[in-house]
Order: structure tokens, then C-alpha cells, then sequence
């Protein structure tokens, strides 16, 4: 298990690597910071001084490396439309979107592993049809399109609920809607999907030939072991909640990374919108990491060996 | 007692407060008729099937795959899959109609009063679950045992079955036992509530020769103590007759038979047991010909106006077409479903065993002598598999999955190599078939190690050399015609025509026994397993090989099939003169077709003789045990 | 997310020795007459929309602004869907958002099929440490959230449709390179290839012979479902304002640009959003109704 667990660490530490280096060169790509620092009248040697400073006029490598030990401090530059330290912009917005992601996470899980499971259970009675129906529908229907409806519905016609901000409780329930609408359906497909699969086996199949009553089969027998690829889909739905935050945030005036990193790029604000990447990356990574040590823990394989 | 189906009430629970042998009768089916709704349309799986059982007594259900015997005790344990439907009869269990049952009460029987081991002891029990936990549920589910005492029965049940150190046992799982031992666990909780009846489908299957005997030992063992009664399925005649007092035989959904195991072995009535019996290639001596059971089961998507069994009959008369038999008692205990039961038909007259030639009589094979070279040759094989690698992924642990053997095959000859699974015998093989490299040691191809073949040397061995495989559903692509099949190798060979390859591939096809134009357009999916098996030969026979290797040829299909498909090799190998490698676990099933055999042992060649020496003075321990291992699966024929 | 091969469960045989005879639900051979018709609808839309009407994709004037639908607006013409805050016809603007949401979702998707197509093929046949590089590679793809490569990619290039096209291929690859690996993996090794290659099959002839015609249905059934995600993509990369440039309709954008006016003039996002709705329902419909009827393992997986 420990090696197991040293396995997987060494690829998520190679992923997050990965994802320091797309992270770089699309910053390099996005053109010359420069242009951006200094002024439109600056003499060529004011520019040439400044991208020293900057060690833009070293190799790419260099470069890379220089980077990546600052970012190991935490040095990710000054945000340009700010003025401060970008790590420190990014860092203000992440407790929103956090609270935001994980009542979200926590609401999808809850109701999607029981339907899914029940919806199994019964194949094709009309709860399955109703959840497989509801789960369609969830999935074709775009988010930004779900929360403005919603703001119309609840904070324009009704007025009970805030259009947009996150005072209080009344303001979580839109985006967290949203944003379950916009994670539900694939975790739900694959509960159910994993739960007929299991609900198949020969070991099913003996349990009931040894009299263990239909509710006991459901979740002792067929969901310990559907569980195991369900936890695996965990992860996937922490990145739908990153992926979802940028536009849930943007519609409710969510305070959160979301939002802000749809800001910065519209204000050219490279340094933020680096550090955002980045954290959602190595969130993601990590994430699935989380995913893989509790997977390694609750499989018997694994864990003995 | 005889139940004829249009004498049975539709739900029998009266009857059986009026049957005659009273208590005694543990078990009765009545009459049963299923069908089963598919996406084929409606399927008929039983007709009329009536059995009984006594406490204390053991019947054995024999049949093919197809024959029903599954569903028969689906319907006992009243768990049938989605879309089956009882029609007409009923089960009835200690005096109470099952069908009459809710599933609580139901549920109430299953685990408690009737124990049930399943056929895969890999997939039988969760892997998620703790042993103990497993064996002692139907104890915690239907005797409200605390968990203490839960635990306490499973350490006895676990010891009860053989396994030594319970107490650290029982808190293992499942991947820490081997197959033989998961279905002595399994077992274990079969009898935790002491059941009155054990229901066991096709226990040793799924286990190897030498762990057979023992496990049915066990459950003789264990049926006895319990003084249960046993209802055993399988496919195997042999080893129902191991361990039953009594048979079914069931075809298509009938039983054509019952009787005492030692009346089925002696004096079988239906024509169809008799083909069975004969099919054993255990009770055939060393080049004896075996005569199959030809053709087919029937589908059970078409309806039956006559016997079942008609079109395969070698006894077959008019009204057997037209006029179903029914099940009738001929003697105390022996019923029979045939209307030609009573004309005395012997064994031998339908279903011959001819003599064959030994291919040693042949001349037409190059003489062997130390000038030609064998085709094939394994010389100090050796093959290693890494099973753990350090975190660095240099190999930590290694398995040693052949070792430093030599083998030799030459034209006309048909060498057999047996072990059990896991002893190396799939590995030798597919080193000399060029699939695995060999970690040292070459593997020769007409004197030539083919690691080192030119591209027109490797041609000729890949000419030369061809394989069928042991199952023939996945042996082929599924988006490729047969035709197309057939004609791959010659198709890579790339030294004839269009029209030539189209021709020897209707050769071939029309020498497997298959017809050409019927099959060519089919796809894999179309046809049966034994149809398919044909067109695998057909295929390694179409370049002209001077090998073929055979990983199990028969053992993934029916034995009336197995019978069939062996007579065909043999054919094939004394009209072409080819050379036979072929592998298998079981010493009886290459019996009749090997002139040598080598026995394999945890990656080493521990013995090698010919035919007669190996069967008749087997000198090794290791064979020795194979050889009564495999005869006590044939309790009857022995003594 | 773990491989693909652990949904992978055996096909059911009926017959075979050993098995059982399991009931199936009678496979849908009916065609979805339904969906397949919204997606034929929406083709003829985004044809011969644009022609249908006598408006221009950004013509308007601010007299006829936010007209409802099937009304005349205030410049005098007549508007089935309404105008909106720009004086724009919203039916002439949807058909060209209709032509941006099929193309992205054709072109992105292939885009996608090829990528992943590729690296799942060469990660499955080539070694271990080539499959484990490529693997990596993967992970690192999946761990950077879809939107997120859309805005960077916006904020680098003048956005253009070639961009959404990208950022949609980056996005779906990955999943076509884990499913076409998982069962390159599993056929790789199954009986019928070993015994092409007893029969002298090169590996290039496996390839082409042997796995790539094994692996299409599954590549034609995952690129169905995925053309309903890259609808969604593109309406909510539109939406962000990194997508098209401004004044070229899209569904997503119209979304956007309406929801100022959202309490005067639902209309403006409520048909843009709900032609997302049914087209997506459309294709997933269709993508389910391909895989239950050719490949049933890849449920959930999209």
C-alpha cells in the first residue's frame, strides 16, 4: 500500500510539473510582458533595462527555472492591474470560491450516489426512467443559461432570493443549484452504470442465494465494491466544480477564482490568471491524488498488499 | 414415482400433502415448464422436468450447456432472472410450494435451509468483504447471530473445511486464498445454518484436477454430517458419478433419464446417455477411435414436436419425430424418455468404439532419424516473469514460469504436454508459437532458432507452424467474415492469387467438415462453438502446416462436441501427416490422441513417455497423482 | 478516474459452456426518430436560416431594439423571434449561432477523435514507458479545466473561431485516448491478435486489421456524445466573451448580451438557451441511443 500510495504521489508531483510548464510557456506565449509595464513612450534601452531586470533576455530554460523556484516560494510577480502581489489577489477570492465548490461538491454526491444507486436497483421501474430523464436533461442544459433563468425566476419575479453576491445564506442556494444542475449527471450515470455492473456479479448472486435480504445486497455487497469506481469519478467531479465556478461565478457575481480569472484576462492581468491555472491544476491533481489514497484504502487489494 | 405433466396441477400444493413417502421427500419438482423472454423472442429453457429428492440422498442433474440444468435450480432457489416465467408445474421444498412464497419467505429458505455452491469459487465471493464475514452471514442474516458468535462460527466452519489457522484467516479476504480454497469457503457457507438441502452447480469446474478429488471429498464429507440432502449439477457424467446415488440426464430442457449413477454407467436406455457414457475418454484405450454424438442441441427458440434428441439419434425412428416421449418408469428407479426404451439397445451397437491406426503404422511420414531436424524444438528453455518491480522498476520478485526445458516435435507425431494451471505449459507454447521471447534458451524451427529467421525464413516458419486456440469466442476478430478468417494467413503468406486463396479456403472449410458456401459470408457471432473451433483448424490447416499447435482444443466445449473435434484432428493428422504440440490440464482428455505425453509440474518437464508408458507405468509421483486424481473423478469406471 | 478496462466486463454468451442464459432487455433496433430529427432540423437551420429572412447577421436599428417576438417592432418590421438590444433579428441570429455551434461541435470533436485516437492507439501498443509518458501527458491535459484553456488560449490569440475550435479539441481528447487505450490494452491481447501474428500479421496489419476496426464503434459512439459537450463548450466559452469575436452571433453570446435586459426582455436569453437545450438533448439522445445499441460498456464515460 505504501508503495502503492509513493506510486501515485510520484505521478500526481509529475502532473503538477506537467502543468508548471503549460502554465509557463502560455505565458510566454501571451506576448512580451513589457509591453504591458512600461510606458507607450519608453526609449528601446528603458525596455532592454526592464526585461533584464525581468531575465527576459535569457534562455527559455533559464527562464523556466527561474520561474519555477520563484513559484516554489510563492513568487508568482505583481499583478499588473492590482499592483500587488498576484498570489496575493488570487488568494483574497479562493475561501469564496472553496465554500461555493464544496457545498456544491457535498449536494451533488448526496443526492446523485443514492439516485444512482436506487435508480440500479430498480432497472428500468420509474424511478430509474425518471432519474435517467432528469440526468438528460441536466446535461444538456448550459449553465450560464440555467443561472440567468434562475436569477429571473427567483430574484426578478419572485424577489426572494439575491441576484448576486454571497451575503448570507439565501445567496448560496442559485449558484450551488447551478452548479449541481451542471455536475449531477455524470456522476449519477456512473453510479447507476457501476451499480448494474456489480449488481451482476456472481457474488451478488450468492449473497442472495444465502438469504441476505434485497437492501442488504444493494449497499453491503454491490455498492462496497461500486463505490470503489464511483470514488474514482470523485475527482472528475471537483474538476466539473472548477470548470463550473468560472461560469457560476461570473453570472451570480460570485467573489471567487472564477470570476476573477475571467477578470484578469480581460484585463490583461497575466500574473493572476497564472496563478489561477495553476491552482486549479494542482487542485485537480491533488484532488485526484486524495481520490487515489482513499481508493487504495478502502480496496482490500491494495491495502494488503 | 412417475408425474407425467398433463397429470400435474398447475400449483401443486395439494398434492403434496398427499404424497406418499411422506417426510421423507425433502425436495420435489413437479411438471416444471419455464420460458424466458428475450431479445430472440420467448425462449422454452424447461418442459415438464420432475425430479425428487429424499434427505440424506444425492441426485446428480448431467447436461450440456443449454440443457436447462441452471435453471433448474434457479427455480428451486426461487431466484429466476428478469424475464423468465414459470408456465406450468411447481418446486416444492419441505412440503411447501415455492411458487406460493413471497420473496421474504423465500429469502428465509435460501442461506438457511438450502445451502448453495456456485460454479466460479473467483466470483462467488466479494472482494470487498472479509472471509469470516461471508461465511457467517447467513448465520448473522437468519439465525441473529451477535457478531461475537458470528465470528466464533466462522473460525469453526473455516477449520470444519479444511483450512488450517482460522483464527488469522477469517479476517483475511478473498484475493489471499487460491481457487481451491475460496470454494472450500464458499462451501463453508453453505452449510453454516446446517441446511437440509446443498445445492452444489458445477462446484469443481472451475478447479483443477488434482483439487477435484479433494473438494468432493469434502462435500461427500460434509453432506453426510448433515445428513442433507445434495442436488449436484454439472456437465460431467464422471464426476456425478463420484459422488451421486442418483442421476438426471438433461437435454434441451428435459430429462431424458434418471436412474442409480452405476444403471447409467451399465445399462443406460436413452440413446442419448448412451452417447454420453461413450464420449468419456477416460474409458477408451490409448488409439482407440471414439464415435460422436454428431450435430447439435437444438435451439430453444424453435419449437419441439418430436424427441429432442431426434435429429442426432442414431436410433432414430418415425415416431420420434412426430411424438415427444414422455419420462416412464422401465425398471424400480430408472425412468426413461424414449420411445425405443424398452428395445433393449445396447451401448455398443449405437455408439461403436473402433479401433484406429496408429499413426506409427504410417509410411508416409519422412522417417525421424538425426539427419532432419524435428519441426519445432524448445532446447533449454527458459522463461521468466517479473512480478514485482523495486520502485526504481528493476524486478524485485521473479517467477519462474518455465524451466530450462527441452521439446521436440516432428512431422506426424502428436506430442501432449499436461499440467495443471500454472505449471508452464501455456508459456511453452507460445515460446515455440514466437509469441514470448524466451529469457534464455532458443526455440528451433526446423534447425533454425527463429529469433534469427531471415524474412524468407520466417515466412516459411510462419508457413509451417500454426496454432488453434482453446476458445474458440474469442479466437476470432469479430468484424471478420469467415472467409476472411480462413484465408489471413494464406492472405500474409502473399505468394497466391485471389482465386487461389478463395479456393483453398473452401478445401479447407470442406475438409473440417463444413460447408463452404453456407459458412464463407458468416461472421464468428453466427455460428456455434464447435463450428467455430472447425474453422480455427481450418484456418491453421489452409498454408499446409508441418506443426500445429493446440492450446486446448476441446476443453472450452460440450462434451457430445469434444468428441467431434478430437476425431477431427486425429483425421486431419493422418491424411496431411502434420505434427501435433497441444497442451491440456487433463491427463484423460489427450489420451486418445497423443502418441507422447509430457508431464509439467511447476515449469519442469518431471515426466515423458509414450501413450502406453505414461498411462499404463507412470513412473513420476507428480504423474502418478494426475492419473488418480483424474480417475477419481470417475468413481464408477475404476472399481 | 480509473481505466477504462474496469468497465470493461466480458460480452455475454449465450450458449457457451458454463454460462448461463441470461434475459436482455430487447435492444432498441427502432432508429430515435426523435432526436434524429431535431439534429436534421437544426442542420436545414443553420443552412438555410440565414436566407429565410430579409436581415442582415449584425444589421439593425436601435428603433426596432428588444421587439418581443412574433410582434412588429418599433421600426416598423416584422420579427418572428423578437429583436434584440442592438435591433438585431433574433431568429436570423440564431441560425448563424446554429452554424457556429454545428461546426465547432463537427470540427472540435474531430479534432478531439484524432488526438486522442492517436495517443490512445501508440500509448496502447507501443511500451510501457512510452504509454507511461503518454499517460502522464493525459493526466496533466485533464487536470487544467476545460474553460480555463479556452480563456488562455483567448487571451493569447485574437479570438477567433479557429480558437474555439482548439480549445474545444484540447478539452475532449484526453477521454478518446483513455477509452482507445483501455481497449487497445485488452484486444491487444486477446486470442485473435496472437494468432495473427502466428499467421505473420505485422504489427502495422494488427493495427489497421485487427484493432482500429474494433475500436470504431466505440470512437463513432463517444464522438456522438461529445458533440452535445462541445455545443455546451462553445455557448459557454461564447458566453465568457472568449470565444467569437463580439459582433458574430453565437448562442453562448446572445446569453450573455441579454442578460442586461434580462428583466425586460426575457426573450433575449430564454430562446438562445433553450435551442442550446434541445440541440444538445438531440445528440445526446442520439450518442445513448448509439451506444446501448453498439457499445453498452461506455455508460458515464463522455
Amino acid at each position: 500500500m505504501l508503495k502503492f500510495i509513493l506510486v501515485k504521489l510520484t505521478q500526481a508531483l509529475v502532473s503538477v510539473f506537467g502543468a508548471s510548464i503549460i502554465v509557463f510557456l502560455l505565458a510566454r506565449a501571451s506576448g512580451d510582458p513589457v509591453n504591458l509595464m512600461v510606458s507607450a513612450n519608453a526609449t528601446t534601452e528603458e525596455i532592454e533595462s526592464l526585461r533584464a531586470t525581468l531575465g527576459l533576455d535569457r534562455s527559455l530554460l533559464e527562464q523556466y527555472l527561474t520561474f519555477l523556484s520563484n513559484a516554489l516560494r510563492g513568487d508568482f510577480g505583481q499583478s499588473i492591474h492590482y499592483h500587488r502581489p498576484a498570489v496575493d489577489v488570487v488568494m483574497s477570492s479562493v475561501g469564496a470560491t472553496l465554500m461555493l465548490g464544496s457545498i456544491a461538491f457535498l449536494v451533488t454526491v448526496l443526492l446523485a450516489v443514492p439516485a444512482g444507486v436506487y435508480a440500479a436497483a430498480r432497472r428500468d421501474g420509474r424511478f430509474d426512467r425518471c432519474v435517467r430523464g432528469l440526468a438528460a436533461a441536466a446535461q444538456a442544459l448550459p449553465s450560464p443559461w440555467v443561472g440567468t433563468l434562475l436569477i429571473l425566476l427567483f430574484s426578478v419575479t419572485l424577489g426572494v432570493l439575491p441576484t448576486s453576491g454571497s451575503q448570507g445564506w439565501q445567496s448560496f442556494i442559485l449558484p450551488v443549484t447551478t452548479l449541481v444542475i451542471f455536475a449531477i449527471a455524470g456522476l449519477l450515470r456512473l453510479t447507476r452504470s457501476s451499480m448494474l455492473e456489480t449488481l451482476g456479479t456472481e457474488y451478488v448472486r450468492f449473497a442472495r442465494v444465502k438469504g441476505v435480504s434485497e437492501r442488504a445486497v444493494l449497499w453491503r455487497h454491490a455498492f462496497r465494491n461500486a463505490s470503489l469506481s464511483v470514488l474514482t469519478l470523485g475527482a472528475l467531479v471537483l474538476l466539473s466544480m472548477l470548470s463550473g465556478s468560472i461560469i457560476v461565478e461570473t453570472v451570480f457575481g460570485w467573489p471567487g477564482i472564477g470570476r476573477a480569472v475571467v477578470q484578469a484576462v480581460n484585463q490583461r492581468d497575466f500574473p493572476v490568471v497564472q496563478v489561477i491555472v495553476l491552482f486549479m491544476s494542482v487542485a485537480y491533481i491533488m484532488g485526484n491524488f486524495v481520490v487515489d489514497v482513499l481508493y487504495a484504502c478502502l480496496n482490500p487489494r491494495i491495502r494488503s498488499a | 414415482m412417475n408425474i407425467s405433466g398433463a397429470a400435474v396441477p398447475r400449483r401443486a400444493s395439494s398434492s403434496t400433502s398427499q404424497s406418499q413417502q411422506g417426510d421423507d421427500i425433502l425436495l420435489s419438482i413437479h411438471g416444471l415448464s419455464l420460458s424466458i423472454d428475450t431479445a430472440r423472442g420467448k425462449l422454452s429453457i424447461l418442459h415438464d422436468v420432475s425430479l425428487q429428492l429424499a434427505r440424506g440422498e444425492t441426485l446428480g442433474i448431467v447436461g450440456e450447456s443449454g440443457s436447462g440444468k441452471s435453471m433448474t435450480v434457479n427455480a428451486v432457489l426461487g431466484l429466476l432472472p428478469h424475464g423468465a416465467r414459470i408456465d406450468a408445474g411447481a418446486v416444492v421444498f419441505l412440503g411447501k410450494d415455492m411458487g406460493a412464497l413471497d420473496e421474504k419467505a423465500k429469502r428465509a429458505l435460501r442461506g438457511s435451509r438450502i445451502g448453495t455452491i456456485l460454479q466460479d469459487p473467483t466470483a462467488s465471493l466479494n472482494p470487498a468483504l472479509r472471509i469470516g464475514h461471508q461465511v457467517s452471514e447467513p448465520l448473522r442474516v437468519h439465525g441473529g447471530a451477535s457478531a461475537s458468535q458470528a465470528h466464533e462460527a466462522a473460525v469453526d466452519l473455516i477449520e470444519r473445511v479444511g483450512i488450517p489457522d482460522a483464527q488469522r484467516r477469517v479476517r483475511q479476504y478473498p484475493h489471499q486464498f487460491s481457487g481451491g480454497m475460496r470454494q472450500r469457503i464458499v462451501g463453508a457457507s453453505a452449510i453454516s445454518c446446517k441446511p437440509d438441502l446443498l445445492i452444489a452447480d458445477e462446484p469443481t469446474t472451475a478447479l483443477d484436477v488434482t483439487v477435484q478429488a479433494a473438494y468432493l471429498d469434502l462435500l461427500s464429507g460434509l453432506q453426510a454430517e448433515l445428513g442433507a440432502g445434495l442436488l449436484f449439477i454439472s456437465h460431467d457424467l464422471g464426476v456425478v458419478s463420484r459422488i451421486c446415488d442418483r442421476a438426471a440426464v438433461m437435454y434441451a430442457g428435459r430429462v431424458v433419464e434418471t436412474a442409480a449413477t452405476r444403471t447409467l454407467f451399465s445399462s443406460a436406455r436413452h440413446p442419448y446417455t448412451m452417447g454420453l457414457v461413450s464420449c468419456l475418454p477416460s474409458i477408451t484405450e490409448v488409439g482407440q477411435r471414439l464415435t460422436p454424438i454428431p450435430g447439435n442441441p437444438p435451439d430453444p427458440a424453435e419449437g419441439q414436436a418430436g424427441c429432442p434428441f431426434a435429429n442426432r439419434c442414431p436410433a432414430v425412428v418415425d415416431r420420434c419425430v412426430s411424438e415427444i416421449p414422455a419420462l416412464r418408469e422401465i425398471a424400480p428407479g430408472h425412468q426413461v424418455a424414449c420411445h425405443r426404451a424398452d428395445e433393449g439397445l445396447r451401448t455398443q451397437q449405437l455408439w461403436p468404439v473402433t479401433s484406429s491406426i496408429t499413426v506409427s503404422d504410417r509410411d508416409d511420414v519422412p522417417e525421424r532419424s538425426d539427419r532432419t531436424p524435428p519441426t519445432l524444438e524448445l532446447s533449454r528453455a527458459k522463461k521468466l516473469f517479473t512480478i514485482k518491480r523495486t520502485l526504481l522498476g528493476t524486478p524485485s520478485v521473479q517467477f519462474c514460469a518455465v524451466d530450462s526445458v527441452d521439446l521436440q516435435v516432428f512431422r506426424g507425431e502428436s506430442v501432449s504436454v499436461v499440467g495443471e494451471s500454472g505449471s508452464g505449459k501455456t508459456t511453452c507454447i507460445r515460446m515455440a508459437l514466437g509469441l514470448e521471447q524466451p529469457t534464455s534458451g532458443v526455440v528451433c524451427f526446423e534447425g533454425k532458432d527463429i529469433a534469427r529467421l531471415d524474412r524468407p525464413g520466417r515466412r516459411e516458419y510462419r508457413r509451417r507452424v500454426q496454432a488453434v486456440f482453446q476458445d474458440p469466442y474469442t479466437s476470432f476478430n469479430p468484424r471478420m467474415s469467415i472467409a476472411r478468417v480462413v484465408a489471413e494467413p494464406l492472405m500474409e503468406l502473399g505468394d497466391m492469387s485471389r482465386q487461389d486463396i478463395s479456393t483453398r479456403v473452401d478445401e479447407v472449410l470442406a475438409q473440417v467438415g463444413l460447408e463452404p458456401r453456407r459458412v464463407r459470408d458468416c461472421f464468428p457471432h453466427q455460428l456455434s462453438g464447435g463450428q467455430r473451433q472447425r474453422v480455427a483448424i481450418a484456418r491453421a490447416l489452409s498454408t499446409k502446416p508441418h506443426c500445429l499447435v493446440l492450446d486446448e482444443p476441446v476443453s472450452a466445449l460440450d462434451v457430445s462436441i469434444r468428441v467431434q473435434i478430437l476425431n477431427l484432428l486425429r483425421d486431419v493428422q493422418q491424411d496431411t501427416g502434420v505434427g501435433i504440440l497441444s497442451i491440456s490440464h487433463d491427463l484423460g482428455a489427450v489420451k486418445y490422441m497423443s502418441d507422447r505425453v509430457i508431464v509439467m509440474h511447476r515449469g519442469v518437464f518431471v515426466e515423458e513417455g509414450t501413450a502406453e508408458q505414461i498411462y499404463h507405468r507412470p513412473q513420476h509421483e507428480y504423474t502418478q497423482k494426475l492419473l488418480a486424481d483424474a480417475a477419481a473423478g470417475l468413481g464408477v469406471i475404476t472399481s | 478516474m480509473n481505466d477504462l478496462t474496469n468497465a470493461v466486463s466480458p460480452p455475454e454468451q449465450a450458449g457457451r459452456p458454463g454460462g448461463r442464459i441470461r434475459s436482455r432487455r430487447p435492444v432498441r433496433r427502432v432508429l430515435p426518430w426523435l432526436p434524429m430529427a431535431g439534429v436534421a432540423l437544426l442542420t436545414v437551420f443553420a443552412v438555410v436560416g440565414p436566407w429565410l429572412i430579409p436581415y442582415g447577421e449584425s444589421q439593425g436599428s436601435l428603433q426596432g431594439r428588444l421587439a418581443p417576438p412574433f410582434r412588429t417592432g418599433g421600426d416598423g418590421a416584422f420579427h418572428l423571434l423578437g429583436t434584440d438590444q442592438l435591433g438585431r433579428d433574433i431568429f436570423v441570429r440564431l441560425a448563424y449561432g446554429a452554424r457556429v455551434s454545428l461546426l465547432v461541435g463537427v470540427v472540435g470533436v474531430a479534432l478531439a477523435c484524432l488526438i486522442g485516437t492517436a495517443v490512445g492507439l501508440l500509448a496502447g501498443i507501443l511500451n510501457k514507458s512510452v504509454d507511461a509518458v503518454l499517460m502522464r501527458g493525459t493526466d496533466v491535459a485533464l487536470s487544467i479545466p476545460g474553460l480555463l484553456i479556452a480563456i488562455l488560449l483567448a487571451s493569447i490569440f485574437t479570438p477567433s473561431i479557429v480558437t474555439v475550435f482548439v480549445s474545444v479539441g484540447l478539452l475532449l481528447w484526453p477521454t478518446y485516448a483513455r477509452l482507445i487505450r483501455g481497449e487497445v490494452l485488452v484486444l491487444k491481447n486477446s486470442d485473435f491478435v496472437a494468432l495473427a501474428r502466428v499467421a505473420g500479421c505485422s504489427t502495422w496489419k494488427i493495427i489497421v486489421r485487427h484493432l482500429l476496426p474494433n475500436v470504431l464503434p466505440s470512437i463513432i459512439v463517444l464522438a456522438t456524445l461529445q458533440i452535445g459537450a462541445a455545443v455546451v463548450l462553445e455557448a459557454s466559452i461564447s458566453f465568457l466573451g472568449v470565444g467569437l469575436p463580439p459582433n458574430k452571433a453565437s448562442w453562448g453570446s446572445m446569453i450573455d448580451q441579454g442578460r442586461q435586459y434580462m428583466s425586460t426582455s426575457w426573450w433575449l436569453t430564454a430562446i438562445p438557451g433553450l435551442f442550446i437545450f434541445l440541440a444538445v438533448m438531440s445528440f445526446n439522445a442520439l450518442g445513448d441511443w448509439a451506444r446501448v445499441r453498439f457499445d453498452p460498456r461506455l455508460e458515464g464515460h463522455r
